[in-house]
């Protein structure tokens, strides 16, 4: 199994603020690794270090093994931001414009071809829009606009997936349907990186964890991250996180 | 429904092209006609018979306006902004950019008035599309320089913007005031603030021909990476587009898209043509490609209705033009399903 | 709101700034010292003024203007004997501490670009009442137009801005372009059919000339109007503007009060048109505060260093448009521009 994200001694900070110190872990091909921690812990500062978006202090960032900031092929990373959807409020753009984007980066000043059009047609399917194809985003449920930013990374055909918080404002019902996806994703070999803050859906879904408050307080499997009291130490004394009543 | 809508669209857009290629053919004629040789007098035939189609316009509909070459260029002049304006409007609408066509339109303005002061201080003779060019260059490096300001100082976006608008108009007065004493032309400010159909000039027309047809291929072929990085610039760049090139290319072609509109609609109402009919069409679009096709429409209609309504009653076009293309806003709000109503939380 | 100087700044830059800031502290207390002492004697003049045109206390105004005359004899100028002079220098005071004040608000509100959309309305409402004066030559004064459409544009975007989805700067473009546009149509109509002669110029770019004793007693006025508003409701006005949303759950009305600041921008913007012109007042709303967003660490201070910032730049502005015939309101944004670059240097 080869290592996709590699990281060393990262630190970053903003101005005088240490926002991470001292990080260093690995994320293997296929793995799904989830990014917890309590809120200003750094968890959207390490996903942008590690597909690029910024670049360390200290330390080093390897990706697909490039240093990250340096690394050219954007097909092969899908993100979906948080603000992903702000933008969709009041632009219009149909879901197909939208998953159409996927190919962009492949497609670069050439002409989109029917071939493009077939991956396209595919991702929809795959993710179950394609009746929505000819809708604006602004006209979608929140669970349907995560679908088709969903749409849009497999289009690109990326084999590394980092969502922000995806399922903000999406109802429990079709945010589990969405992690089910995720899970099937996985098993077809996509590496996802995902932030969720709610613990509970995160275990359940993920297999590796990294625990963060500024510091990496866990990094392992699930079980492990369950039974340590990483979390303990990552929110504090304080911490108000409800304890697990899962198996 | 959706394919009377499309091909409602289709027509206006073809309609478009072909006043767009008729403006085309008279601004080569109106340019070869000086040239000499076997271009020239082809150009001067052509010129002629684009006359006399005029005239026979004029005839039938019984105006008095198709036969000269004045309104020609004035309405080919209004036709070719009416298409570009908006076509870049909507990009920059959607990065939430809707101001800063206000601002270079500002910033040309200084620009004019920096050509003002040259043509006291050098042989350069202050002719209007000298103003213009001058006008064209200061505007397209302010805008790499706001561009540089918004990036690097953390103060909210429109803070910079609010600074250079007022700051290049506060030195462009400056600088008329004083070059008034030096500079021997008599220079009508208020042309260049409220647009006038006075001072398009041949060259001017020129320009704005060229300008029309390089941005309008800059659009076509960069039409991916521009709707990417307006949509989701963060994931634009995590695909790996350039996108600080675009967005200074987007903002220069902005620069230059403002400058030959100044000429019709002037300097504080050129923005309206760029911000209004592609708000009007985000009503209605219900793809980007839609929206886009719309605005140019919208914006198209503006300048048209707006054109014959200054010149039938003798007012300014700028005004004019602003005023029909609120008019169709309105329309498209109204129409829309999705505008009022609902209360945007932030 | 990570900008309001409320919050951290970087640590070294910090401390550079506050050492500074320590070492002109003397030049900070004559400034607040001169610009209370330059209102007190603004309002003396026009209340005088006014006292005077009613037949009182015409002494004491001939009073006035001979020690006017006598400082024009130590300094060698000639200008403090002049009533004409002082209408429009104690508007220019005036508009010097109230645009800026305002302005303070709106920047950290991220509106910055309000005020020049409502000066454009304005301007729409100068050329309403060209119109109207023309059609029914009742003489009444532009700026009362200009008051009521200004305040009106303002309750408008302000509607707009909460019942339509688009882009916060959407409203503000289409209101700018809008006014102006029905502004010019309406003034070019009136300029050929009426019998009128209105100093578009004045207006566009801002005049010492074009200012009135009326003009000067309305300046008064609002000069009373704002610092008493922003007195009485500084708490308010401070929390709404740093978070909007706490303010709306500690129960605020906040959509009165934010409705409240568009009208007071709106008033400042018609007080301070004649001066600075209907493009370049925004100037003087934006630019002092924004210079004293750099320097100020918490906001009563961020708030006397807008006003001091503003004070100058109009003052030495307008001395200098009126020594060399030049439009003032060029003059006196040019002036805050020249701080503003001044600071970031500084500040860096």
């Amino acid at each position: 199994m080869s290592t996709v994200i590699d990281i060393q001694n990262l630190s970053y900070s903003y101005g005088n603020t240490l926002a991470l110190e001292d990080i260093s872990l690995t994320v293997d091909e296929g793995s799904f690794l989830g990014l917890i921690g309590p809120n200003g812990s750094g968890k959207t500062t390490l996903l942008h270090l590690m597909i690029g978006l910024k670049r360390p202090d200290e330390g080093t960032v390897t990706l697909f093994g490039e240093p990250a900031h340096a690394f050219e092929e954007g097909e092969r990373i899908g993100y979906v931001s948080q603000r992903a959807t702000d933008r969709g409020e009041s632009m219009p753009v149909s879901v197909r414009e939208t998953v159409l984007m996927g190919r962009f980066p492949h497609v670069g000043h050439r002409r989109i071809s029917d071939e493009d059009h077939v991956i396209v047609d595919e991702a929809l399917e795959r993710v179950g829009i394609t009746d929505l194809e000819d809708r604006a985003i602004s006209a979608l449920s929140g669970g349907q606009r995560q679908r088709t930013f969903i749409a849009r990374a497999l289009a690109s055909e990326a084999d590394l997936l980092a969502l922000d918080e995806p399922t903000v404002g999406v109802d429990a019902e079709s945010r589990t349907e969405f992690y089910d996806m995720l899970d099937e994703l996985n098993q077809e070999g996509i590496t996802i990186l995902l932030i969720e803050h709610d613990v509970d859906i995160l275990t359940e879904h993920v297999d590796k964890v990294a625990c963060l408050n500024q510091r990496l307080f866990h990094h392992g499997d699930t079980v492990s991250f369950l039974e340590s009291d990483a979390i303990a130490e990552a929110y504090g004394p304080t911490s108000r996180v409800i304890a697990h009543d899962h198996p | 429904m959706m394919s009377v809508r499309n091909v409602l669209q289709g027509i206006s857009l073809l309609g478009i092209a072909i006043l767009a290629a008729l403006s085309l053919l008279f601004i080569s004629a109106d340019w070869l006609r000086h040239l000499g040789g076997p271009l020239g007098s082809f150009g001067t035939d052509l010129f002629a018979a684009i006359l006399s189609g005029g005239e026979w316009v004029d005839d039938t509909v019984g105006t008095r306006v198709f036969q000269h070459a004045f309104t020609w260029r004035s309405v080919s002049t209004g036709i070719l902004i009416g298409i570009v304006g908006p076509l870049v409007g909507t990009f920059l609408v959607h990065r939430q950019m809707a101001l800063i066509g206000e601002t270079l339109a500002h910033t040309a303005f200084a620009g004019v008035a920096v050509g003002v002061l040259l043509a006291g201080l050098t042989p350069l003779s202050g002719s209007s599309d000298e103003l213009v060019f001058i006008a064209l260059i200061v505007s397209a490096v302010a805008a790499l320089g706001l561009q540089w300001l918004t990036a690097h100082t953390d103060s909210y976006g429109d803070v910079p913007i609010a600074i250079v608008l007022t700051g290049s108009f506060a030195v462009g007065t400056l600088l008329i005031s004083w070059g008034r004493d030096i500079s021997p032309i008599p220079i009508e400010i208020e042309d260049f603030l409220f647009g006038s159909l006075a001072i398009v000039t041949p060259e001017g027309t020129r320009l704005v021909a060229v300008l029309t047809v390089v941005v309008v291929g800059l659009v076509v072929v960069n039409y991916k990476q521009f709707l990417f990085i307006t949509f989701d610039e963060q994931a634009a760049q995590v695909a790996r587009l350039n996108v600080s090139g675009y967005n200074s290319l987007l903002i220069v072609m902005t620069a230059v898209v403002v400058v030959g509109a100044m000429q019709i609609l002037g300097v504080i109402l050129v923005a309206g043509l760029l911000v209004i009919p592609a708000a009007a069409a985000s009503q209605l679009g219900k793809s980007f490609r839609e929206t886009l096709v719309l605005s140019v429409i919208f914006g198209q209609l503006s300048v048209l209705l707006g054109l014959a309504f200054a010149v039938s009653v003798d007012l300014p076009p700028g005004g004019a033009i602003i005023v029909a293309a609120i008019i169709i806003y309105l329309i498209a709000i109204t129409v829309s399903d999705r505008a009022i109503g609902q209360i945007s939380v932030h | 709101m990570s900008l309001l100087p409320l919050t951290d700044s970087i640590e070294s830059t910090y401390r550079g700034t506050q050492q500074w800031l320590r070492s002109i502290r003397p030049t900070i207390v004559a400034g607040v010292g001169g610009t209370i002492l330059l209102v007190i004697c603004a309002m003396n003049f026009v209340l005088l003024y006014w006292l005077q045109s009613q037949g009182i206390a015409t002494e004491t105004y001939s009073q006035f203007l001979a020690t006017g005359a006598d400082i024009d004899h130590w300094l060698g100028t000639n200008m403090f004997q002049h009533p004409v002079f002082w209408h429009a220098f104690s508007s220019a005071i005036f508009a010097g501490c109230t645009i800026p004040l305002v302005g303070t608000f709106l920047v950290h509100r991220e509106q910055a670009l309000l005020g020049e959309t409502l000066a454009h309305t304005a301007f729409a409402g100068v050329a309403v009442g060209v119109i109207v004066v023309g059609m029914t030559g009742i003489s009444m004064p532009l700026e009362l137009f200009a008051l009521v459409i200004a305040i009106a544009g303002a309750i408008c975007i302000e509607w707009f801005r909460n019942s339509t989805q688009s882009y916060g700067d959407v409203p503000l473009a289409i209101g700018l372009v809008g006014s102006f546009a029905v502004g010019t149509l309406l003034i070019t109509y009136g300029q050929d059919r009426m019998p009128l002669s209105v100093d578009i110029e004045g207006y566009l770019f801002g005049s010492v000339s074009v200012v009135t004793a009326p003009g000067a007693r309305l300046l008064a006025l609002i000069t009373v109007l704002v610092f008493a508003t922003v007195a009485l409701l500084y708490k308010q006005l401070l929390y709404i503007t740093f978070d909007t949303s706490g303010a709306r759950a500690a129960r605020l009305p906040v959509s009165r009060y934010n409705t409240m600041l568009m009208i007071l921008a709106a008033i400042v913007v018609v007080g301070g048109l004649q001066l600075l012109g209907v493009i370049l007042v925004a100037g003087l709303l934006v630019i002092p505060a924004a210079t004293a967003t750099i320097l100020a660490s918490h906001f009563k201070q961020l708030l006397v260093y807008t006003v001091l910032l503003g004070q100058f730049s109009v003052v030495t502005g307008f001395l200098i448009a009126h020594q060399l015939s030049h439009p003032s309101g060029a003059t006196i944004v040019s002036v805050a521009i020249a701080l503003y670059i001044a600071t970031l240097t500084i500040s860096d």
